[in-house]
């Protein structure tokens, strides 16, 4: 999942992601894809500032305040976390937008330059890097990006298409689970199993031709 | 009456009766509790809904008023969550409802205060902003709280399937 471009305006700071150059994926998958890997990142993204962490791999967050700045928040929100929540427009404009390849992940709106400001997609900030966009090259860290690779094998098992004809020679476990292979890829028995319990078309298709007996 | 708990059904097909009957057990309800309901605590904290569809909480009408200003502040003015004294967010709990349902959200039997106060807050009165963090009406779970279920019994049901 690779980050190609990322934009600093005015009114939009945000990174590009390719999710699908690799993948051979329908117009309905891709756009259910977009959908959710768009609003898991954004929700993780939140998540992550709130613990004061950076979602991006290796990247930098500040978990201190200058003296002064520290004051002026405490007296005026009520905490001096930098939390990057001071009105909280910013975090309010923090969403996703689609793109021919993917997603842009961003901020798009007034506090735009705001997110440059700790993010440095430009390279014009100076101040303290509280990262949580990733710049050209980078990425997330691990354990978003195996969450994301499971949220498109998801939406991949649940909207494969098949044909009758895929079937007609099935007629034991192993040439069913040969067939399954073919239609959802390299995968253990277990795995291929659960792939068809999300795809009830898939279900009720095997059900239909007494092949579930084989699974 | 409105929810105070929604379930969660895992769709599994008539002729499964092994997984149908076995799909959640104690082990599962305690995934639930100890990922679940820890990543529905966290997107609340951070000011946005665990419901798909209603992003970030609306933010407080008269922040003078409440959450207050000067020495008299009850809690920071952002994020807007639903923590004041946490014992709201404390008694959001999981539990079996057969081999293929879990139920989320707040036990029926909690205290009156409690419920009046989880409805209050999930809907919405005249005086307070509706802030969604049961799903209601068919509304579901956002993605990141439905990727935390999905891995919980896409390894249940592999384990299930290795018998």
């Amino acid at each position: 999942m690779k980050v190609t471009k990322t934009t600093t305006t005015k009114s939009e700071t945000s990174s590009e992601l390719d999710l699908f150059s690799d993948k051979k994926l329908t117009a309905r998958q891709k756009k259910e894809i977009r959908s959710q890997v768009g609003e898991y990142i954004v929700e993780q993204t939140a998540i992550a500032i709130s613990k004061l962490q950076s979602p991006i791999e290796g990247g930098e967050f500040k978990k201190t305040l200058s003296p002064l700045y520290k004051k002026k928040k405490e007296s005026e929100v009520g905490t001096n976390v930098p939390n990057l929540e001071y009105e909280g427009i910013m975090l309010d404009e923090l969403s996703f937008e689609e793109t021919d390849k993917g997603i842009k992940v961003g901020v798009f709106g007034e506090r735009a330059p705001a997110a440059d400001g700790h993010n440095n997609l430009s390279g014009d900030s100076q101040l303290p890097a509280r990262q949580f966009l990733p710049k050209e090259g980078e990425e997330y860290k691990s354990k978003y990006k195996s969450d994301i690779e499971r949220i498109i094998s998801d939406v991949v098992a649940e909207t494969t298409s098949f044909k009758k004809k895929d079937f007609e020679d099935v007629n034991s476990s192993k040439s069913l689970y040969d067939t399954l292979s073919n239609i959802f890829g390299k995968m253990t028995r277990a795995e291929l199993k659960l792939a068809v319990f999300r795809n009830e078309s898939l279900l009720d298709f095997l059900e239909d031709m007494d092949l579930v007996e084989y699974l | 009456m409105s929810a105070l708990n929604v379930k969660v059904k895992i769709n599994l097909k008539k002729y499964r009766t092994l997984v149908r009957s076995s799909a959640v057990n104690l082990e599962v309800v305690n995934q639930f509790r100890n990922e679940v309901i820890p990543m529905i605590r966290d997107l609340v904290a951070t000011g946005r809904s665990p419901v798909a569809g209603h992003g970030r909480f609306e933010g407080y009408k008269n922040p003078d008023n409440y959450p207050g200003k000067g020495k008299n502040k009850l809690k920071p003015r952002r994020p807007v969550n639903l923590y004041l004294t946490g014992e709201m967010m404390k008694e959001y709990s999981a539990w079996k409802v057969d081999g293929a349902t879990i139920k989320l959200g707040y036990d029926i039997n909690s205290s009156r205060d409690l419920k009046d106060k989880v409805r209050a807050n999930n809907e919405g009165t005249e005086h307070i902003p509706e802030r969604r963090f049961i799903p209601i009406n068919g509304e579901k779970f956002t993605v990141s709280v439905m990727r935390v279920v999905k891995n919980i019994f896409t390894q249940r049901l592999k384990r299930l399937f290795s018998k």
